[in-house]
């Protein structure tokens, strides 16, 4: 009794002795010395390359002349390199997405959004939903139709793992169409090329991923797709229709974006809202965006925050679905 | 009513302690059921998550039907966790393993699996069960078949909330008792510390102690007695009114040591000894004061000193004019003795037939008596210069002085704020210093004169002494000089210190024929009456 007193006495203090040591804002030199983009995830995923290319692009345009090194953190998705950066007190960022909403939804992770200072979202990437070019089914609309009949019959792909924005979009589009989620039978494979493999092998019936992972087997016409999750059609995939456009009430995206350790300046965050308002609008980072066929989406560091805190309410919504 | 110093402590002690164990009693409640909470719903997800790790049962949801055996694994693990349920579902819901024996094969209704079941979401959760509130371990049974993996099904692990209230509400219980211990050492506490402080005030109430201080500060005021107490380490605790007055302190000087207010003053031997002291005399600015010190005793130690003193140079004016009183009686005796004398004298002469010498005799004494009386009765017409003088004639002619009061003085009476014993010891100890400067002289003349002609009173005393060398005339009025011998030297002083309250002066020159004369203004009244007392 006594012990847990002592200590939330000693939270307290703790905690007016850290409001007073605030680091006193100043506008000249908020950020000094190297600086330390982590990705948590491995070389050459999403995370690792966007991390890459905001360290060529803030660099090389000379955006800050401080010298930025990636780092990979890998692990437990996402959070051991979230937990590094939680752990930090400046210069070291990481990147983000809505993982690390749903990580803690679904009990994998003891962090939340609110653990960070939110200060920029980047780009956002659709998602695609696919069939094997020989199956009977050519539409989404088709596709929902034979599962409200019968879902148990159909086996649906997705990859790494249960949770992530491919399954939660796919999951909706159901949902919109009256089936019952719980009822869905999603097989889990390690990557999209795993999952095509399986899809082409028959295993399973039909499989969702991110637009910029589908567009290679797209072209190489060994997979139909069926709907992109898009408001409109997407300039990569033109002839592909939106949910929206097949009567069912669905628009998804997956965004990604960077976040710094708690309790960052104010002077700091400025300093960071400049320079990603600065690098998203170089050429070398839209062409950069434009190879991957993601969408930019830049919000400052204020738009983020209340841009997360929609999110967070959102997949909330979503994912404690207790009305079935 | 005023309560008593007991139930004042008491009442205090206990609401203080009282409050200060109800607001930490009801933190640590809180925190403990937050806290309990959260550990049965880790208990309950880790669970939860063990079992559904565990190959038969993984093996019997992937495969079979067979509700038998996942269920007696599941009636075993209820009793080792102590969960209310082990809910245990495949794929589609049914349920393999229940408390409740007849909903096993049917689909489960426990609205809890969604993210499990979906998302593959491991968690615990509050829902409202079949039984009631509860708390529910979510955990999704995967599988993996090489290239993929699968949600084959769940395992819910549930406690319910009553039984976690029931556990909190037993440590609460504990919390409770714990409290009312230390609510009794509180009680008992206050009750030593109320005798503690009772025995300090040896057994009196706050308002006595407080009646008595003012009652003491009253009876130290009514004193014209100075009076100073001090601690055992001699720092002064106390002085009262008259005491102030006396030294000629202004300033509060209560907390310093004694030595700094009256240095001449050893306390400290008092201190040491414990032996009182009475009546030990010490001049202090210029005055003499009687001191008597009283050590203060408790439990047999010296804890402090009460001096009492009162001013000398008011004593010794009270004795002066005593004995001057005795000396006009004794004068007066003398007298009747001489005039005894010269009755006899002229009885004898009358008897022997000589009435031409008793005649002459009788004319003789008669003027002589006539012209003195004259002066004495006509010219100085206050009663008391009259009777001092009176006095001092009888003085006089016992130590066979000549004592003449000068036919020229003449004085009417004196204003009221000239009073007789002011004059006793101007006029008493000039002309006593007067007779003694002559009496061991070949010519024994001393001369009074008096006059209040203008706006003083003047007196005069010649004397036809030796006179007074000049190096000593400034040391005459130093409290202590004499020449006179030891433990004498008041008279100047204190004629001095009279004629100073009188705003008067004096004069000391050497006579012409030999001798000294004093002469003393007196002024009859005092500007803005000022300086008066």
């Amino acid at each position: 009794m006594c012990k847990r007193i002592f200590l939330l006495a000693l939270l307290l203090f703790a905690a007016l002795m850290g409001c007073s040591a605030n680091k006193p804002a100043t506008d000249s030199k908020a950020v000094e010395g190297e600086i330390t983009f982590v990705a948590p995830s491995s070389p050459g995923g999403s995370w690792d390359l966007t991390a890459r290319a905001m360290q060529k692009t803030l660099n090389k345009q000379g955006i800050i002349e401080e010298p930025v090194q990636v780092i990979n953190i890998i692990g437990a998705g996402g959070e051991r390199g979230w937990k590094h950066v939680k752990e930090q007190q400046e210069n070291v960022l990481a990147m983000n997405s809505s993982l690390i909403l749903t990580s803690y939804l679904l009990g994998e992770s003891q962090l939340t959004y609110q653990d960070f200072t939110p200060l920029a979202t980047l780009s956002t990437e659709w998602i695609v939903t696919i069939v094997p070019e020989d199956s009977a089914i050519n539409s989404a609309k088709e596709l929902m139709e034979a599962l409200k009949k019968n879902v148990h019959q159909y086996k649906i792909g997705v990859s790494p793992k249960l949770g992530n924005d491919d399954q939660l979009s796919f999951v909706l589009a159901s949902q919109n169409s009256g089936i019952p989620p719980q009822e869905l039978n999603f097989f889990v494979y390690e990557n999209s090329s795993l999952v095509v493999d399986a899809l082409l092998a028959k295993e399973v019936d039909a499989a969702t991923m991110p637009l910029s992972e589908a567009k290679a087997f797209y072209e190489s016409g060994n997979v139909k797709v069926l709907a992109v999750s898009s408001p409109e059609r997407s300039k990569e995939m033109p002839d592909v229709p939106t949910w929206t456009e097949q009567g069912i009430d669905l628009v998804f995206q997956h965004w990604r974006g960077v976040m710094g350790p708690p309790n960052m300046t104010k002077a700091e965050i400025k300093y960071w809202d400049q320079a990603f308002q600065k690098m998203t609008q170089t050429e070398q980072w839209r062409r950069f965006l434009r190879g991957h066929h993601w969408t930019s989406l830049y919000k400052n560091s204020d738009e983020t925050a209340a841009f997360l805190e929609e999110q967070s309410q959102l997949y909330e919504e979503l994912m404690r679905n207790q009305t079935n | 009513m005023k309560t008593s110093l007991k139930t004042k402590i008491l009442g205090l002690i206990s609401t203080l302690i009282l409050l200060i164990i109800i607001l930490l009693a009801g933190i640590f409640s809180y925190l403990q059921a937050t806290e309990t909470k959260r550990h049965v719903g880790e208990i309950a997800r880790q669970s939860a998550s063990s079992i559904s790790l565990m190959p038969e049962i993984i093996n019997i949801v992937e495969t079979s039907n067979s509700t038998d055996k996942v269920h007696s694994i599941a009636v075993q693990l209820i009793d080792q966790i102590e969960a209310a349920d082990i809910i245990i579902t495949n794929r589609k819901e049914i349920v393999y393993s229940y408390s409740a024996p007849e909903l096993i094969g049917q689909k489960n209704f426990e609205r809890a699996s969604f993210r499990a079941l979906v998302f593959g979401g491991s968690y615990a959760i509050e829902i409202d069960s079949h039984d009631g509130p509860a708390l529910i371990g979510v955990v999704p049974i995967v599988t993996d078949n090489g290239d993929y993996s699968q949600v084959i099904g769940t395992v819910m692990v549930k406690f319910l909330e009553k039984d976690i209230f029931s556990s909190i509400y037993k440590q609460i219980q504990r919390i409770i008792f714990f409290s009312l211990a230390v609510l009794a050492l509180g009680i008992i506490g206050g009750i030593f510390l109320t005798k503690s402080i009772r025995k300090d005030t040896l057994g009196l109430e706050p308002h006595e102690i407080a009646s008595l201080y003012r009652e003491r500060n009253a009876i130290l005021l009514s004193i014209k007695e100075g009076i100073i107490a001090f601690d055992d380490r001699g720092m002064l605790t106390l002085i009262n009114h008259s005491a102030r007055d006396m030294l000629g302190l202004t300033a509060a000087i209560t907390g310093q040591p004694i030595q700094q207010v009256i240095p001449d003053l050893n306390m400290m031997d008092v201190l040491k000894s414990g032996q009182p002291i009475t009546d030990i005399e010490i001049g202090i600015k210029e005055k003499v004061f009687i001191f008597s010190i009283i050590p203060i005793f408790e439990n047999g130690k010296v804890a402090g000193a009460v001096a009492s003193f009162k001013d000398k140079t008011e004593l010794k004016n009270l004795m002066d004019t005593l004995s001057e009183v005795k000396d006009y009686s004794e004068g007066l005796r003398a007298q009747t003795h001489e005039f005894t004398n010269k009755l006899y004298l002229l009885s004898g002469l009358l008897q022997l037939g000589q009435y031409k010498e008793a005649y002459e005799y009788i004319q003789q004494e008669s003027k002589v008596h006539h012209t003195q009386n004259h002066i004495l009765f006509t010219q100085v017409q206050d009663a008391n210069v009259q009777a001092i003088l009176l006095g001092k004639i009888s003085k006089a002619s016992e130590k066979k002085i000549t004592f003449d009061i000068d036919p020229e003085s003449s004085v009417g009476p004196l204003p009221s704020r000239i009073t007789v014993s002011h004059m006793v010891t101007i006029i008493g100890n000039i002309l006593d210093n007067a007779f003694e400067a002559v009496q061991h002289q070949a010519v024994k003349h001393v001369t009074f004169y008096i006059t209040d002609i203008g706006n003083d009173i003047i007196i005069e005393v010649m004397d036809s002494g030796t006179g007074i060398p000049d190096e000593e005339i400034d040391s005459l009025f130093i409290k202590g000089y004499s020449s006179k011998g030891t433990n004498r030297g008041y008279g100047l002083f204190n004629v001095k210190e009279m004629v100073d309250s009188l705003e008067g002066t004096m004069e000391i020159s050497p006579n012409p024929q030999g001798g000294t004369i004093f002469t003393i203004y007196l002024p009859k009244e005092v500007k803005n009456n000022q300086g008066v007392d």
